[in-house]
């Protein structure tokens, strides 16, 4: 769904509401201080399939109108 | 910076090390040298004048200098007629001076003033220092080798050298050792000119060098001369322009400048004004309420300015207010007119008045004024007691110098905060919550004075809810008055937080000397009326009677409603049997102890009553007897005590008569309260006080920490009997009136805590403890610390508490040993705690430091750290996960049919899962990893916040929390 993730220290926070359309083939800039983009990042040194789903469920968290759920555990179960 | 700021940021740098932080002592001796520095240059000279017409309304005081032997001494006399010299005493003088404040009158504010004076001398660096007075004499001397940060001057008693009439301070400088800060003040002048110009500034008059030598005369102002302000103070005309406060007789600020910043009139003067505060430095006023109230006052002074008696008010908005039709409920908000010009451009309705139309229209019309600056938003509605009166009790009118203040003790159940309002206005201005009265809503009303600043209010707050407490038991005696129904008035906050205060300290129970024994004494108190029990026939009987009864016969025979004991009750008044009440019972056994209460079936007449023992022959026990009872000694409670009441009663009577004790004076019937001691309560042996050494005996259950030394704590009988064969008295310091401190025990000991582990070996058990407290773990053993261990290293943060099994050592290795044993298990433990803190607590920062500060080869390995997280959790790792991740202890059900991922129960404490949903599959199967745990996990949370269950903080922080598991 996304064009990609970099992760960077601060940045701007915009306080739109996240939609599908607006994040669709962008670039997600993460927060690196935020407590979930954290430790995701110390998590994927070890486990980097769950710490990428555990960063995906977060965003989709974020998003207005949230997605289904159904649709996130088929990504799940065919990613691993 | 002001001195105070100085003050505040030297409190603020921790150096607990140095001094403990609540010391008032450092304080008051930091805020001497604090103010020291910051006094002006020869203040001291116009503070001697102060000083001196705080006793005297005029003084002469002259100022002489010499120089010889290399020194300079500067001597600076004031000359009066005083009776009051006798009074002055010089005893913490420095100190004093710390206040300065306003109120003081007479002796008290001449020593604030004398305080300053030898304080802002000892600013010019003197050698040396004397101040004499007709009563004593002090000398302050230089002490080289004084610590930074206290104060190098030393001070002692030394005789006087001034009969009567006044007093004297000299200051003695090294010539050529002249300070810094003498030599920055003084440039080239000399002491005595430099005083005349001070003097000169303070009395509002050139005073020449010459004349400073041979005697200035000042002199209070006198009010006849004088213009007065209203009730804010006077004025005077001054000759040579500017306006100056004057404090004491003497000009001590220039107002000019912070007036003139509000008002476009040229004033000037001298004024003295009580109520006006100056800064800490003593130069400027602070801008507050009463600078306006000055200002608008002065500026009524001017003719062009004094206008007639309004018929008609106008505000702002250009609305009309007929003077004649002003009705009580009217509200007129005032502004000075010095500050309508601000106001003008909000539009307020508001009305600029002149302090002589405010006080003609308060007069002379029923409307309430209310000054501009309260008509804010916030305030602007009327506060309406009906709800309080409604649902309270009352008011009781409490005796309070400063304002009305009334008490209100609210009904309902829920009502159980307590406050305190204060209302002006007939508004709510402050309101400030008061823990120690629940269930209390105190109203102050302000009468007829500006609401003053925030911390006046903290300063009012305080001081009204001691003289509430004063008077707490006449709030119970209304509240009971009030509402006769028993169970209702219970269940009322006040009521029953003072039931629950009713306890032996709370009625302050104690023996008293009654020779040859002792008597019980009570505090009394509106709750004593409470019914506790009933007799036999019905008649009810009150906590007050059977504390008489405790006093008179030694206890209350207790019986049971459903059954008698024909051949047992006693006919005897004081022996009655009473049938308690439940809430009797729970009091009965709260204040007097279950020993005072003789249940039956009993002998009520053989029980050791505080009395005469010779004329209790019924105490007496055969030699059989004596070893059946002490055979006793070690059934059930309730048994023992009988026993052992029994046995003190025959030794009692034995050694008054000289009958045989049969060995008695070595048992342990005595019980005893040893403040001391780990555990406080032992028993002891009759034989034994001299040895234990006792100090005194008090009623059961009454002991504490605080008590003067190890006391006995017995029943009126045993009491009375241990005074009448002299073994023991109340105790010479009585004890506290009030309940003695719980002291919370985690906070005594410093510091949090973040991960303790048990402690068990064949010499010690206990616990290790990693947290904030001061390092080392303290060995106990037999209710005594022992010694203070420090584990070496890298243990060496480690505190703790351990018990020794076999008593002291020698070898101190051993325990090392032990304990290092141990504190290896320490490592796991933090690694496992760190991992269940919630992510960047403090509780997990403190954790992880403490990991990495142990070298490598105790910590283990990174990769066996990692395996051994997820089984951390226990067995049912997906419902531990969960938990964890929501911080709260949820219900995890599992529903083996349902292919929904989780349901939420109505309760929101239970989650319900599918068993049958992919993610529920793989994480409940046998092999699960750790990751399939957390998907399982991560899925059911966003399925919670799809649901809205959760909100984005707490999902961010339950996924967060989900991820650190995986770590």
């Amino acid at each position: 769904m996304f064009g990609g993730v970099a992760v960077g220290s601060g940045g701007v926070v915009t306080g739109a509401p996240w939609t599908e359309a607006l994040l669709r083939r962008r670039a997600v800039w993460l927060n690196a201080e935020h407590p979930v983009v954290s430790r995701a990042l110390a998590a994927y040194v070890g486990r980097p399939k769950i710490a990428a789903y555990g960063l995906a469920v977060a965003v989709l968290g974020r998003m207005e109108p949230r997605p289904e759920l159904e649709a996130l555990v088929e990504r799940w179960r065919s990613f691993t | 910076m002001t001195a105070l700021d100085d003050v505040l940021a030297q409190a603020r740098v921790s150096d607990e090390a140095s001094r403990p932080r609540r010391s008032f002592t450092a304080a008051a001796d930091r805020g001497v040298l604090a103010t020291r520095r910051a006094s002006a240059p020869w203040s001291f000279a116009t503070m001697m004048l102060r000083a001196g017409l705080c006793v005297a309304d005029r003084v002469v005081a002259r100022v002489h200098t010499e120089h010889a032997d290399a020194r300079r001494r500067v001597q600076v006399d004031v000359r009066a007629q005083s009776d009051r010299w006798d009074a002055l005493e010089l005893g913490s003088v420095l100190e004093a001076s710390l206040g300065l404040s306003e109120q003081e009158q007479g002796v008290a504010r001449w020593r604030s003033r004398i305080g300053a004076a030898v304080n802002q001398a000892l600013a010019t660096g003197p050698s040396a220092l004397e101040l004499h007075t007709p009563a004593e004499a002090r000398r302050w001397t230089l002490h080289e080798g004084a610590r930074a940060g206290t104060d190098p001057y030393r001070v002692q008693r030394i005789a006087t050298d001034v009969s009567e009439g006044g007093f004297s301070l000299r200051l003695v400088h090294a010539e050529d050792a002249f300070s810094a800060t003498w030599k920055r003040w003084l440039g080239r002048d000399d002491a005595g000119s430099a005083i005349a110009r001070a003097w000169s500034w303070a009395l509002g008059r050139s005073v020449a060098p010459k004349e400073a030598a041979d005697g200035v005369l000042a002199q209070r102002r006198a009010l006849e001369d004088a213009t007065p302000l209203g009730p804010v103070g006077h004025w005077w005309r001054a000759e040579d322009g500017g306006l100056h406060l004057i404090r004491d007789g003497v000009r001590v600020a220039e107002l000019g400048e912070s007036v003139a910043a509000h008002s476009s009139l040229p004033l000037a003067g001298e004024v003295a004004c009580a109520g006006l505060r100056l800064d800490v430095d003593g130069r400027r006023p602070v801008q507050n309420d009463a600078l306006h109230v000055l200002i608008a006052w002065l500026e009524a002074l001017y003719p062009e300015q004094s206008t007639p008696p309004p018929d008609t008010l106008i505000d702002l908005q250009g609305r009309a207010h007929p003077v004649q039709g002003l009705r009580a409920v009217d509200e007129i908000a005032y502004a000075w007119p010095h500050q309508t010009a601000l106001l003008q451009a909000a539009g307020l309705p508001i009305v600029p008045l002149t302090p002589l139309q405010l006080q003609w229209l308060r007069e002379r019309t029923p409307a309430s004024y209310v000054p501009a600056s309260l008509f804010s938003t916030a305030l602007a509605q009327r506060v309406d007691l009906t709800p309080l009166r409604s649902g309270a009790v009352g008011p009781i009118r409490v005796a309070f110098e400063q304002a009305e203040v009334d008490a209100y003790v609210h009904r309902h159940a829920v009502a159980q905060a307590g406050a305190i309002e204060l209302h002006a206005f007939g508004r709510r201005v402050h309101r400030a919550e008061a823990p120690s009265l629940p269930g209390v809503t105190v109203v102050v009303t302000i009468q007829d004075q500006a609401v003053s600043e925030e911390a006046e209010h903290d300063t009012l707050v305080v001081a009204v809810r001691e003289a509430v407490l004063a008077e707490a038991d006449a709030l119970t005696r209304m509240a009971l008055k009030a509402v006769p129904d028993v169970t209702t008035r219970a269940r009322m906050p006040w009521v029953a937080h003072r039931l629950a205060q009713l306890d032996a300290h709370g009625l302050e129970l104690e023996y008293i000397p009654d020779a040859p024994g002792l008597r019980l004494r009570w505090r009394d108190d509106p709750l004593l009326d409470l019914v506790v029990a009933h007799e036999r026939d019905g008649a009810p009987r009150t906590l007050r009677e059977a504390l008489a009864r405790l006093r008179d016969a030694g206890g209350v025979v207790v019986g049971e409603a459903s059954r008698r004991w024909e051949t047992l009750e006693s006919e005897v008044p004081v022996w009655t049997t009473w049938v308690l009440t439940e809430r009797g019972r729970t009091l009965l056994d709260r204040i007097v102890h279950h020993d005072a209460l003789w249940t039956m079936p009993t002998v009520p007449e053989a029980q050791l009553r505080p009395a005469s023992l010779a004329g209790q022959p019924q105490l007496a026990l055969t030699k059989a007897r004596v070893a059946e009872l002490l055979a006793a000694t070690d059934r059930s409670s309730a048994q023992q005590a009988r026993a052992r009441d029994a046995l003190l009663g025959h030794l009692a009577y034995a050694r008054a008569t000289g009958a045989d004790e049969f060995g008695l004076g070595s048992v342990r019937l005595l019980r005893v309260y040893d403040p001391g001691a780990l555990r406080p309560r032992r028993s002891i042996a009759v034989d034994a006080l001299e040895e234990a050494g006792v100090v005194g005996v008090v009623p059961p259950r009454t002991g504490h920490r605080d008590a003067p030394g190890v006391v006995i704590e017995a029943s009126p009988g045993v009491a009375w009997a241990l005074a009448e064969l002299g073994l023991s008295s109340p105790p010479a310091a009585r004890p506290r009136s009030a309940r003695p401190a719980r002291v919370p025990a985690k906070a005594a000991r410093g510091g949090r805590v973040w991960l303790r582990i048990p402690v068990a070996h064949a010499r010690c058990y206990g616990a290790l403890v990693v947290g904030e407290g001061p390092p080392g773990v303290q060995v106990w053993w037999n209710g005594l610390r022992v010694r203070l261990l420090q584990l070496p290293s890298p243990w060496q943060d480690v505190s703790g508490r351990v018990w020794l099994r076999e008593g002291v050592e020698d070898d101190e290795r051993a325990l090392v040993h032990a304990l290092h044993k141990a504190a290896r298990g320490l490592e796991p433990a933090a690694a496992k705690a760190a991992l269940l803190a919630v992510p960047n607590s403090a509780r997990e920062i403190a954790l992880r430091r403490f990991i990495e500060s142990l070298p490598a080869d105790t910590a283990p390995p990174p990769g066996r750290r990692r395996a051994r997280v997820a089984p951390a959790l226990g067995s049912d790792r997906l419902g531990a996960t969960l938990r964890f991740a929501l911080g709260r202890a949820v219900t995890v059900d599992v529903s083996r049919l349902s292919w929904t991922l989780v349901r939420v129960d109505e309760d929101d404490d239970r989650l319900k899962l599918g068993a049958l949903h992919p993610l529920m599959r793989a994480a409940r199967d046998d092999d699960a990893t750790g990751s399939d745990i957390a998907a399982a996990a991560l899925g059911i949370l966003y399925a919670l916040r799809r649901q809205d269950a959760l909100d984005p903080e707490a999902f961010d922080e339950a996924a967060a929390r989900v991820l650190a598991v995986l770590e």
